[in-house]
């Protein structure tokens, strides 16, 4: 049996209510439906509410809506018998209060608004990452004059959690990276019975690409990320707004440290990727019967100390980038929970993109050098 | 009014620490059912970490906390989400769901809870947030509010399920006086007509006179309760200096208009 029922009779004047039991949330969820009867039906209405036995708030909205329902079709509303102490609780909710406000209508822009918005979008953020990078390049020389003022301790801590705690993934991967290559180059160079030029060909993809390429998006997707996350809190919680009004410019407070720390890291990271990578190609070539001695010495004719130079370069450069755009999508946080998580988000993606489209660039700059320069590819 | 004379709340003997740090110890008090309780003391004392106590997010050191004579800090899982369903909770800090609107948070324990049609449950979460005045916001986003509006939001939360016990940990902070003003005669209106009860925490030595039935003092010193009982009383015959300064510390213009208890 329901908590509460609601009955109606229809008379002459119009209809009678009979509502009774308990008007608590079960009880209404019970009766409610009588509701759209009563909207169909004509007529005024007159409620019963004698054995009414109890009224929460729920109850009292229900009353209400029974009341709206009938005022708004015209009709007069008549509500008899209700207890004294259920009547003040209907008075804490005016007849008013329980109508929804109208949802605010959500626009739906066509295409055409859909791609300028978008495109100013991506114009507004390049014009912020130069901006950004502008505002970095002044905090950096500002520190660069007087190093006293950073927090060493502070770098020194940034620099464990990027560097040596990603030393574990950085070098599974770079040591897999490796293995991988060479056990599957092995077969076509034997094409040709120059099966022992992996070695060359691992090192050169080490030296010059996979491995600052690799450990960046690492970095990216562990440290970058993290820089993103902590710094969209701070956001969130104010604490930049707090930082400004205290004078202190969030950028050379917050990023800057991150971004040197960041900048030795990566190339450290990179050093011991290529080591792994190599390594990895030696142990395949060690088993395929090759001896050491013949393998270094493949290693040392071919390959350049301008090979590992270059990736090196690249990775300090990485490393400016990947802890920059971490911070500056940290500071772009918008409120909210979720906004952190976007702006994690974004760090990443940004981050990956601007690797590969600044790696390009590298490599095309490096691949004039060496024509112009008539070296061997 | 409520034929129920047992206390609604009853902490025997608690005490709270962090870490090795006690915060609170031995505390003991009664709260009647359908009184409007308050909890006072300086900054720092402890009520927030008592009223998580008694909300059953923080396991008590030693000590029980009782609601509606059952023991909330002891209880299977089966007794403690029944007890659960009796309370409505307000942070200091408001809480509220960021990626939700500020009428889906409202509305998230009726949908979990509740059996209501649609149209109902917009209907009551409608008055919910007509009560606490904040009808024009429902569809923004918290992060969209002001820091009075998510308190009213917050508070409205707390009322969506209509709980028999409600917390509120300052809830006037951040308000301006007639909104206060208002927020207190809601809750006034609220624990007369509907018998529900409040444990409130706060500092607003206005909202104390017209709000309070019974109150306690805590003390960051003593870790425990240095005074308990009307605020007139203790207004009027201070047990001890503190609470003198506490209530004296403003000058006596307040129209002390206390309720009479029922
Ligand atoms: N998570 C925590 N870990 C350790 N200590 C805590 C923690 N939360 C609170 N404390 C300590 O417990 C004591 C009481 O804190 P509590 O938050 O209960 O104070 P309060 O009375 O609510 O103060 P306020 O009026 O400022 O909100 C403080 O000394 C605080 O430092
Ligand atoms: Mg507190």
């Amino acid at each position: 049996m329901p908590a509460a029922t609601a009955s109606i009779i229809s008379e002459s004047r119009g209809l009678v209510v009979n509502v009774t039991g308990v008007l608590t949330a079960d009880g209404v969820a019970a009766v409610w439906p009588v509701l759209d009867k009563i909207a169909a039906a004509a007529g005024d209405v007159l409620v019963r509410a004698g054995e009414v036995t109890a009224c929460d708030s729920t109850g009292a909205v229900f009353l209400r809506e029974l009341e709206r329902v009938t005022v708004s079709g015209g009709r007069r509303f008549q509500l008899d018998g209700l207890r004294a102490e259920f009547a003040r609780t209907l008075e804490l909710f005016p007849l008013d209060a329980i109508v929804p406000p109208p949802p605010t209508p959500r626009r739906q822009p066509g295409l055409i608004v859909t791609v300028g918005e978008k495109t100013c979008e991506i114009v507004a953020d390049l014009r912020n990452q130069v901006v950004f990078l502008g505002q970095l390049t002044v905090a950096l020389w500002q520190v660069l004059r007087r190093p006293r003022q950073l927090h060493w301790k502070k770098i020194l801590q940034i620099f464990h959690t990027a560097a040596v705690d990603g030393l574990p993934i950085v070098g599974l991967i770079s040591l897999l990276t490796g293995l991988i290559i060479s056990s599957q180059s092995v077969g076509p160079l034997r094409a040709y019975g120059a099966d022992i030029h992996v070695i060359y060909l691992v090192a050169l993809i080490m030296f010059r690409e996979l491995g600052p390429i690799m450990t960046a998006i690492l970095v990216a997707g562990r440290t970058g990320s993290a820089f993103a996350a902590e710094i969209g809190t701070m956001k969130v919680n104010e604490e930049l707004d707090a930082l400004k009004t205290m004078g202190l410019d969030p950028v050379r407070f917050l990023v800057v440290e991150r971004v040197i720390a960041g900048c030795w890291a990566l190339p450290l990271l990179t050093v011991y990727a290529m080591l792994l990578g190599v390594g990895a190609s030696f142990i395949v070539m060690l088993s395929g019967g090759y001896s050491l001695p013949a393998l270094y010495a493949e290693l040392t004719d071919y390959c350049t100390v301008s090979d590992v130079v270059e990736g090196l370069l690249k990775a300090c450069f990485f490393g400016v980038l990947v802890t920059g755009v971490g911070c500056l999508r940290g500071i772009q946080t918008r409120a909210g929970a979720a906004a952190v998580g976007a702006a994690t988000t974004r760090a990443v993606v940004s981050s990956i993109v601007l690797i590969i489209a600044s790696d390009c660039v590298f490599t095309l700059i490096s691949t004039t050098l060496r024509d112009a320069a008539s070296l061997p590819f | 009014m409520p034929a129920n004379r047992q206390p609604i709340i009853s902490v025997r003997d608690l005490t709270a620490q962090y870490g090795d740090r006690a915060v609170l110890e031995h505390v003991s008090f009664e709260v009647r059912r359908g009184e409007i309780f308050v909890i006072l003391g300086g900054s720092g004392c402890g009520k927030s970490t008592l009223m998580k106590c008694l909300i059953g997010l923080y396991q008590p050191a030693a000590g029980s906390v009782f609601i509606d004579g059952e023991n909330f800090s002891a209880a299977d899982a089966d007794t403690h989400a029944r007890l659960l369903r009796k309370i409505g909770v307000m942070y200091q800090s408001g809480a509220l769901f960021g990626s939700m609107t500020v009428q889906e948070n409202v509305r998230l324990p009726l949908d979990e809870y509740t059996a209501l049609p649609v149209a109902a449950k917009r209907a009551v979460v409608a008055s919910k947030l007509a009560l606490v005045g904040l009808r024009d916001a429902s569809f923004k986003l918290p992060a969209e509010l002001s820091g009075g509006m998510i308190k009213r939001a917050a508070i409205a939360r707390a009322l969506a399920l209509n709980p028999a016990i409600v917390f509120l940990d300052e809830p006037s902070a951040g308000l301006d006086p007639v909104t206060s003003a208002d927020l207190d005669q809601t809750i006034i209106g609220l624990s007369r007509d509907l018998g529900v009860t409040f444990v409130i925490v706060t500092h607003e030595l206005a909202s104390i006179y017209t709000l309070a039935d019974r109150c306690i003092m805590l003390d960051a010193a003593t870790k425990g309760i240095i005074a308990s009982g009307r605020p007139a009383d203790l207004r009027d015959r201070p047990p001890n200096d503190l609470v003198k300064s506490f209530f004296h510390r403003q000058p006596l213009t307040t129209q002390p208009g206390l309720r009479q208890p029922s």
